[in-house]
């Protein structure tokens, strides 16, 4: 999704807009906005041009950058690893005539090479003086399983000298190894899929097993500074981008990234991750899994720097130039942090420290340099939270879209509202229920209000309107004197059902900012009016269609005049709530969420006894009605759906007919 | 999303309360590990900088012309030699006694096959579809086809019959004081009645190059100007560069995802040895349907070699049906033009990127194209007025600075020491600044409306500060007033209007006949004039070309171009000394100002320099303002580089914060507000204006780099200007430059 975005993004630049990029970059950079939405952004990384000097990498597989920035360079064209050094000159060849098809390399520090060799299934240590110092082959314990195959594609090491070992087609996850090549287990297992379409599929296969449910297979691996290892997985729906700790499991949100097909990781030495996709397009995430950047892509033959035909691997020096191996193309590409992107990395290591308030001075340049910057604008509010400044915390928070964050804020800001004003505002309500229920007394005593209710005479629409109230305690009641005809009236119902799209914009504009889902950023009238009228007009002519032909007794009318009524508790409720909605936390969230559910299962059993008493059923009988109600509506839809494709076609054709015709003639 | 967020505000708790308390020691390594010494060198290593000049090698020892070449014709600097069979040339520089070849010698030596060695020998190379619509290619070589060759005066005219095509034309080549002249006149094409001619190469190999010849290089007219030097560093690429003169035409080309920018200099230029030998040419005629394509060893062959491509006919989309599914087709008619080519030879110290940059500016001079105007330095402004965002119910307009707005801001900058100022105002338009295009008066109120903005100008010209209202001549909006949707609008060949699609904040956009462009100039110069308005800043109209194609009422690019040139030269004669954005060099002799001047180039991997090409061509005759510097991310390069091709830098700005744009279609705008930008402007100004107000009016006379990341640029009054963007110092007998920063000096005598 996110992707396709991006895609739309480059597509859209053709459109006027201001030139806010460097013409030199053939690719846009894209952030996220405060609001979750795509923007273009300054130039975080420029393209420098190809890295190494001479021209001889055929297929370069993968990069490893050991601590004194010189590149290694995995080719499995020459069959061979080349050292280079940080400016591009050529320094050793390792392992020339000796390895198959090797595909991935880690370097310790003591400066052995680990190669994985996919053609030779083996890993092959050699040391700096190009000497093969151990191979590991398949481990021959039983636990890893005589018929799993062993095919590595890449390896990393950590500090004790474990091996972890990305093998092809291995879905027991990633195969852990120690130094002297004996199994020690499988590690950072990804989990079964069990999304919603493939359960579908499988519901509606005859053939069981058409559907493996074996999970996928990690596609390569990272280890940070820490030691912490990153793994990414081709094909899965969730956990594409997984961070693992000791005991294997994955630190970053499930649903980091969707529909991409990664194809290497590297992690900077602020845990910052960047990760190159099929198309070339490189990701960066903050280390808690933040999207923060998109940039470069696939070069669609226009041959500019900066731009990948068929990336291969990704790696980042301790300068925090990011190295980009294109197997097509045989090169390395080098990009260069701009100023900008330097503002936001230490912006970035601070706040990851939980130093807020001496990362502010950093989020404040990145805010000049780009308003709307959503991370910016969070670590800001953090600050602020922790300098007690929650009025400031509040406004960054909202500008951030971070509920959490709001509400610990909002939270702060209400308890010391609630010291100042509680003892007054408990003074008003005790006061208040004193004065109501002494008006009480004096009505049961007197009749005050009695007489006055009496004297001024209620008009029959106020009454039918008030009569809203009464289906809260008696539903069954109150239906019958609709079918009676003795209350509630078209002209009520009307006022009602406008009443309903009323309460139903203001529970959606008004709901509080901690509560409220895109807020009201998104609201298309014809939509919003769409979603709250479109299921009550289709319930209304499906319930009539499906009664007349089941002995139902009620007419268009009541069941027009019902449905309303049988929205009661929404009517009465629904207000208050999103009033309420506005002074609580997220700490009482529980306050908001079951309330809402509440009024909606109310109506839904009002509803119920509504088309039992309307048509005056028995209870099987009015299941079966409502059962039928609801295959009916989706009848409509699905006929309306059919006559729309249908008549476009038609539509189409006759369009091609006479242009083609005006073409050819 | 949501979870991200909880996530992310969990960890770092946990983490700051065992860090709590961190020392200062922490921050500051964090911090300083971030802004380490980042190698600059690998930034202007890089191809966006111009690089060292290589050392020279020997000038190759050139082969006696022979047989098959007859001398055509001769003058004091040049002789002209050339086949009658192939009408291959051969041309000796008596001076450098070098031999340009539009062939090769001993062609059986390299790796070429029988079609390649016929396209390289061959003086014309065509194009053509044949009776079932198949495309093929024919070299004069391929049948041996006849050609008929009569001496002129001043070289020769050749009649070629292509044999296997049967198509005709006429070849005419002189010899001239300054190099060669190539014509082939339209009246004298004739494809018979079976094929249709497509396109027509001219001496594709001359000034080729063998990959492992001499130093030297090939220019590009990309961005400000690119370099492809020969060596392994521009060999990666596997498709040759390629570029329409003056970018697509709208109406054979759906817009495409491309952000390359656009060639706007019909030239490009070829160096065998710096300050030996090299060849200008100019498409003096016919530039409007030619593609510049520039190949490098690996791509097709084991040369270096450039040439423009001539197209009769373009191939185009006809949809058929409302999917967008349909057929390629050519075009029936044949574009009519003639091929106008003219090669300068040039040698010794002209035969660089400087020099190719000078004669082209003489040349312009001489023509007329060209104008001597005011160059004074300036600081461009150019403010947002107002945008429109589409509400729940009606539109609404977002005022983002008023007049008084600007008016302050100019206060404010004067009081701080600068009044030297160009202001463009955009968004004054009722409206707001999107979709309301092409329409002008009246103004928006929300920016004070007209009462307010005529005051400002007066004020401002009291005070001698420009200010120029942004407008647009060829651009319309659907649904804006100001033009009749059904008759203005100009037709792609496939007859449907030329437009870009809507967007989720652009309406649809149109693109006006030039007829209706230049109605609409002229009623706004009045409209201007009656409310005592005097400056315009036009967009698209200096840079966009296009033919239209409805019926009956066709027009080519180059009726465009002549009415957009008359459209240029009224504006200047009824309004003040109009702006104009990367105007074309045609739309340069109504062009006082060049705004959004390109600095960089495409970054494309054949090229390994960029160089102030355009720049050299421009300064002290047309001011020129960069893009807008707010934008960018590294601004001390940039300013650099400002100082270095001679550019007035300019910003993007707006009273407001861009926070309020949100939901517009200035959403991307996510740095503009005055406040935040107040002291860049004012420090960026201090540096630039001491060094370029040295050279107002003068002409550039030399670009060199001395030193990798160190550039010298000498100027017509002797001063020369070095730019150092190394973390070094420079230092030489006369000059020191501290690291990232310029100087001037009055007397450089070289490095």
């Amino acid at each position: 999704m996110k992707k396709l975005l991006f895609v739309i993004m480059v597509l859209t630049l053709v459109a006027p807009a201001v030139e806010t990029y460097a013409s030199s970059i053939p690719y846009p950079t894209v952030t996220y906005e405060d609001d979750g939405t795509e923007t273009q952004t300054q130039t975080t990384f420029l393209p420098l041009g190809q890295f190494q000097k001479d021209n001889s990498l055929i297929n370069p597989e993968d990069l490893f950058i050991d601590a004194e920035d010189q590149v290694y360079v995995v080719d499995s064209g020459t069959k061979s690893v080349i050292q280079y050094s940080p400016s591009g000159e050529k320094i050793k060849e390792f392992g020339a005539g000796v390895l198959q098809q090797p595909t991935g390399l880690y370097v310790t520090e003591e400066g052995d090479l680990f190669v994985a060799d996919y053609g030779a299934s083996k890993i092959v240590q050699f040391n700096q003086k190009n000497e093969i110092v151990k191979e590991f082959e398949k481990p021959d314990s039983p636990l890893f399983g005589s018929r799993s195959n062993f095919k590595p594609t890449n390896v990393v090491i950590d500090r004790r000298g474990n091996l972890y070992v990305i093998s092809e087609g291995s879905t027991n996850g990633i195969i852990q190894l120690s130094e002297d090549g004996e199994f020690l287990g499988f590690y950072g297992v990804n989990r079964t899929q069990n999304a919603f379409s493939s359960v579908i599929q499988e519901m509606l296969s005859l053939d069981t097993n058409l559907f493996s449910k074996n999970p996928p297979a990690p596609q390569n691996i990272a280890i940070d500074e820490q030691g912490l290892l990153y793994s990414i997985t081709q094909g899965a729906e969730i956990e594409l981008i997984k961070k693992l700790n000791v005991a294997g499991d994955n630190m970053l949100p499930l649903d980091i990234a969707s529909d991409i097909s990664y194809v290497d990781i590297t992690v900077d030495k602020h845990g910052n991750m960047f990760v190159i996709d099929t198309d070339g397009i490189i990701h960066e995430f903050d280390s808690f899994g933040n999207l923060l950047f998109l940039f470069s892509g696939p070069d669609e033959g226009y041959n500019q720097w900066g731009l990948s035909q068929q990336a291969s691997s990704i790696a980042v020096d301790s300068n925090g130039f990011l190295y980009v191996a294109d197997r097509e193309r045989g090169l390395i590409q080098r990009f260069g942090p701009t100023a900008f992107m330097n503002e936001v990395h230490a912006g970035i290591a601070l706040f990851k420290e939980g130093l807020y308030v001496e990362s502010r001075e950093y989020w404040e340049n990145v805010l000049d340099l780009n308003t709307s910057f959503g991370l910016a604008h969070t670590a800001m509010g953090r600050a602020y939270f922790k300098e007690q400044r929650y009025e400031e915390a509040l406004e960054q928070f909202t500008l951030a879209n971070d509920r959490s964050g709001y509400s610990e804020a909002f939270w702060e800001r209400r308890h010391a509202w609630l010291q100042n004003y509680l003892g007054l505002s408990l003074l008003i309500l005790i006061g208040l229920l004193i004065a109501w229920s002494s008006l009480k007394y004096a009505n049961r005593k007197t009749g005050i209000v009695a007489g006055v209710r009496k004297k001024v005479p209620v008009p029959r629409l106020l009454k039918d309107l008030a009569f809203v109230g009464y289906f809260i305690k008696h539903p069954v009641d109150g239906f019958y004197y609709i079918r009676k005809q003795q209350r509630g009236s078209v002209l009520s119902a009307s006022i009602l059902y406008l009443l309903l799209v009323i309460i139903y914009f203001y529970s959606r504009l008004q709901t509080g900012f901690i509560f409220s889902g895109a807020g009201g950023s998104d609201f298309v009238l014809s939509r919003e009016l769409l979603i709250v009228l479109g299921p009550v007009v289709l319930f209304i002519i499906s319930n009539y269609l499906v009664s007349t032909i089941n002995d139902g007794q009620g007419r268009f009318k009541d069941i027009y005049i019902g449905t309303i009524y049988a929205l009661a508790p929404y009517l009465i409720f629904m207000v208050p709530i999103t009033l309420l909605s506005n002074v609580i936390t997220l700490n009482e969230a529980f306050l908001y969420q079951y309330s809402v559910v509440l009024i909606y299962g109310w109506c839904l059993m009002i509803l119920y006894f509504m088309v039992k008493e309307i048509h005056n059923y028995m209870i099987s009988e009015t299941v079966r009605n409502i059962l039928l109600t609801i295959f009916g509506m989706i009848m409509l839809v699905l006929v309306g759906f059919i006559l729309y494709i249908l008549l476009n076609q038609v539509i189409d054709f006759l369009f091609s007919l006479i242009s083609e015709v005006m073409v050819r003639v | 999303m949501y979870k991200k967020w909880c996530l992310l505000l969990m960890i770092p708790l946990v983490l700051s309360s065992s860090v709590a308390g961190a020392t200062e020691g922490t921050k500051e390594q964090a911090v300083e590990e971030i802004i380490a010494e980042v190698p600059q060198s690998i930034f202007y290593e890089s191809n966006q900088f111009t690089q060292t000049t290589p050392d020279q090698t020997e000038q190759a020892d050139q082969e006696k012309i022979g047989e098959p070449y007859e001398l055509m014709a001769e003058n004091d600097r040049l002789a002209l030699y050339a086949d009658p069979k192939t009408l291959a040339i051969k041309t000796l520089n008596k001076k450098t006694g070098y031999v340009w070849n539009s062939g090769l010698d001993n062609i059986d030596d390299y790796r070429l096959n029988n079609t390649w060695q016929q396209f390289v020998q061959s003086a014309v190379t065509i194009d053509y579809i044949d009776q079932r619509g198949n495309s093929k290619t024919e070299s004069i070589q391929t049948n041996s086809s006849q050609t008929m060759v009569t001496p002129t005066e001043t070289g020769f005219r050749a009649f070629i019959l292509f044999i296997g095509s049967n198509i005709e034309m006429t070849l005419e080549v002189d010899l001239t004081e300054e190099g060669l002249s190539f014509h082939i006149p339209n009246e004298k094409i004739d494809e018979g009645k079976r094929n249709l001619l497509t396109s027509i190469q001219l001496y594709p190999f001359l000034g080729a190059s063998f990959k492992t010849g001499q130093e030297g290089y090939m220019m590009i007219p990309d961005g400000s100007g690119a370099l492809i030097r020969y060596g392994e560093k521009s060999q990666f690429a596997d498709a040759p560069f390629s570029a329409s003169m003056y970018g697509r035409d709208l109406s054979f080309s759906n817009p495409s995802g491309s952000m390359n920018q656009p060639v706007s200099l019909p030239v490009y230029g070829v160096v065998h040895g710096t300050n030996q030998n090299g060849l200008l040419t100019v498409i003096e005629s016919g530039e409007h349907y030619a593609d510049l394509s520039a190949y490098t060893p690996g791509v097709s062959t084991d040369f270096y070699w450039i040439t423009p491509k001539f197209h009769y006919r373009y191939n185009y989309f006809q949809p058929t049906s409302r999917d967008m599914s349909g057929v390629n087709v050519y075009q029936d008619k044949r574009n009519e033009f003639d091929i106008n080519m003219q090669v300068h030879v040039l040698e010794n110290e002209m035969a660089d990127y400087t020099g190719m940059a000078k004669t082209y500016r003489e040349k312009l001079l001489a023509d007329g194209d060209l104008i001597d105007r005011e160059d004074q330095y300036k600081v461009r402004l150019e403010y947002l007025g107002s945008e429109m965002k589409s509400g729940l119910l009606w539109n609404s307009v977002v005022p983002v600075t008023t007049a008084d707005q600007v008016k302050s801001h100019v206060d404010e900058l004067q009081a701080s020491g600068l009044s030297d100022l160009f202001l463009v105002y955009r968004g004054w338009t009722k409206g707001g600044q999107s979709n309301t295009l092409p329409a002008t008066f009246p103004v928006e109120k929300d920016i004070g409306g007209e009462k307010a903005l005529t005051d400002l100008h007066d004020e401002l010209k009291d005070d001698g500060i420009p200010l120029y209202l942004y407008s647009d001549f060829t651009s319309a909006n659907k649904g804006a007033k100001g033009y009749d949707g059904s008759k203005d609008v100009a037709r792609k060949a496939n007859s449907q209007l030329i437009l870009w699609n809507e967007t989720k904040y652009f309406n649809e956009m149109y693109f006006l006949k030039p007829g209706v462009s230049k109605e609409h100039a002229a009623d706004s110069a009045e409209e201007f004039s009656k409310r005592g308005l005097s400056r315009m800043a036009v967009d698209s109209t200096g840079y966009l070309l296009y033919s239209d194609f409805e019926k009956d009422k066709e027009s080519t690019r180059e009726e465009a171009e002549a009415e957009y040139k008359e459209l240029f030269a009224s504006l200047g004669e009824n309004t003040d000394a109009p702006a104009v954005y990367n105007p074309n060099p045609y739309a340069w002799s109504g062009t006082y100002h060049y705004l959004n001047i390109p600095m960089y180039s495409s970054n494309y991997m054949m090229t390994t320099d960029t160089v102030p090409f355009l720049q050299i061509v421009l300064k002290g005759f047309i001011p020129y303002y960069s893009g807008y510097i707010n934008f960018q991310s590294n601004q001390q390069q940039d300013l650099l580089r400002l100082a270095e091709y001679g550019v007035y830098p300019s910003y993007y700005v707006t009273g407001e914060s861009p926070e309020v744009l949100a939901d517009t279609a200035s959403y991307d705008l996510f740095t503009t507000q005055f406040s935040v930008w107040k002291e860049d402007i004012l420090s960026k100004n201090n540096r630039l204006s001491e060094v370029l107000k040295q050279v107002e009016n003068e002409t550039i006379e030399q670009h060199e780099v001395v030193s990798p990341g160190v550039a010298a640029v000498t100027y017509s009054n002797g001063k020369t200007i070095i730019v150092n963007y190394t973390m070094e110092k420079y230092e030489d007998e006369n000059a020191q430059v501290e690291p990232m920063e310029f100087e001037i000096f009055d007397q450089w005598e070289g490095a």
